[in-house]
Formats: structure tokens, sequence, C-alpha cells
């Protein structure tokens, strides 16, 4: 039998935890779900005991975590979902700040420059922007619904997102060959 | 308070549920898709996940209740 070290209550404040630290990382929210649930597969991937923990599964618009849907509209101390997107409330700033203390410094780097490129680079990008590079860079479309329709225009997202500068001309090509 | 750093990877345990019931939950997955479960391992996970939930809030309310 598989021992944790740690109870559910626990894993749920890391779970907290480890969404304030993403969400600390621009003052602005983040302006749809289906944003947020990218940002946060793309920012756990570089951490894989967080990743794991967060139970990602292919779902109609790609990766998604129920897990981190729950958290956002339960812990309303923390987390705020309106017209305006997901933010901090002024306890989950706190949390976050907290929570990047916690990381020995080597780590807190490394967590701060993963987390400022996903909310620099990803923020200010459409959803269907957002869901055509994860699909392309990570699959999960088994379940997809919109793959099909993100495909039939990928000329048009791949150029969008070279415009923006988060792709370079070799991974546009990649982005459009078939 | 567990360390943030220090988390481990996360594991797993198997159990079991009647047929009936994975039956039910097959059926309830597969036509009613404005719930969002894309599968009966999803489904199965958000009620427990919700239970222990639940069952913290009640317990929390017994101890102010003494």
């Amino acid at each position: 039998m598989a021992n944790s070290s740690i109870s559910f209550e626990e894993e749920e404040i890391i779970r907290s935890k480890f969404i304030a630290l993403l969400l600390s990382g621009a003052e602005r929210p983040i302006k749809t779900r289906i944003n947020f649930q990218k940002e946060l597969f793309i920012f756990s991937k570089s951490f894989p005991k967080f990743f794991d923990s967060f139970d990602f599964v292919p779902h109609y618009y790609g990766p998604y975590s129920r897990i981190a849907e729950d958290i956002i509209e339960n812990y309303d101390d923390y987390f705020i979902s309106d017209k305006n997107g997901i933010y901090l409330t002024s306890e989950g700033k706190k949390l976050g700040e907290e929570s990047i203390q916690e990381f020995s410094e080597k780590n807190r780097e490394k967590i701060e420059i993963s987390r400022n490129i996903v909310r620099s680079l990803y923020d200010s990008l459409s959803n269907d922007e957002l869901m055509f590079l994860v699909y392309k860079t990570y699959g999960y479309t088994e379940k997809s619904e919109v793959i099909e329709r993100l495909l039939e225009k990928k000329e048009y997202l791949a150029s969008r997102l070279l415009k923006k500068g988060i792709i370079t001309e070799k991974r546009y090509q990649e982005l459009v060959a078939n | 308070m567990v360390s943030f750093e220090g988390k481990e990877k996360t594991k797993y345990e198997k159990v079991g549920i009647p047929v009936e019931m994975h039956n039910e939950i097959k059926r309830i997955v597969e036509t009613d898709k404005k719930l969002g479960f894309v599968s009966i391992q999803e489904f199965v996970k958000e009620a427990v996940r919700k239970n222990i939930i639940e069952y913290g809030k009640l317990l929390k309310q017994n101890e102010k209740g003494g």
C-alpha cells in the first residue's frame, strides 16, 4: 500500500499556493477560464510534482484540471472569478508572496522566471491562439471539440502567434506543416 | 505545515465500485456532455473530492459546536 506523507488538506493548500503563484505573476487577471487552465498547465509542466498534483486530462478544449477549477470556485478567500477574469484577493496575494519565500533561492529564481514568462507571453493570447499552441505542442487532443476548427485556420493562428512574438519563424513553419 | 518545496509526487491507489454504479456513471458521462466529464475516472474523483471537502466542513462545524 502506497503511503502519502501529506494529507488531502495539505495537498489542497499546496495546489492553492501554486495557483496563487501563477496569478501573482502579473497585476492583471487571467482573462478567461481557458487561458487560466492552459497557463496553469504550461506553468506546472516545468515542475513535475505540482503538475502531477493537478491531474490534467484531455478535455473538450485541451488539457484541463477539474481540481484547479474547483479550487478557484471553492476557495474564495484567495481567488476571485468574475467578468474581469480570474485573480487574487488580498489574502490570495499574501499567499502568493509567502509561497515564493518557501523555495530555496535557486528554485525561487526558476519559478519566478517560469511564471513571468507564462504570464507575459500567454496572457495576451486569445483562447483560440492558446489552445492551438498547446495542442500543437503537447497534444491532449483526444476529447477535443475544437481541434478541427483550429487546424482549419492554422495559418492564421500561427501568423498571429508569430506577429505577437510568441513563436519563432522556425516554429511557425512547424505549426503550419501537416 | 507541509513544506511547499518538499512536496512529493502524488501516488495512486486502486478502488473498486459495483458494476451497476460503473455503468450508470458511464451512461451519464456519455450522454450528458454539458456536465463536462470526459471519463468515468474523472467523475469518480470529483465525487470523492466533493465528499472529502464536505466531510471536512462538517467536522469543523462539529468542533466549533463542541
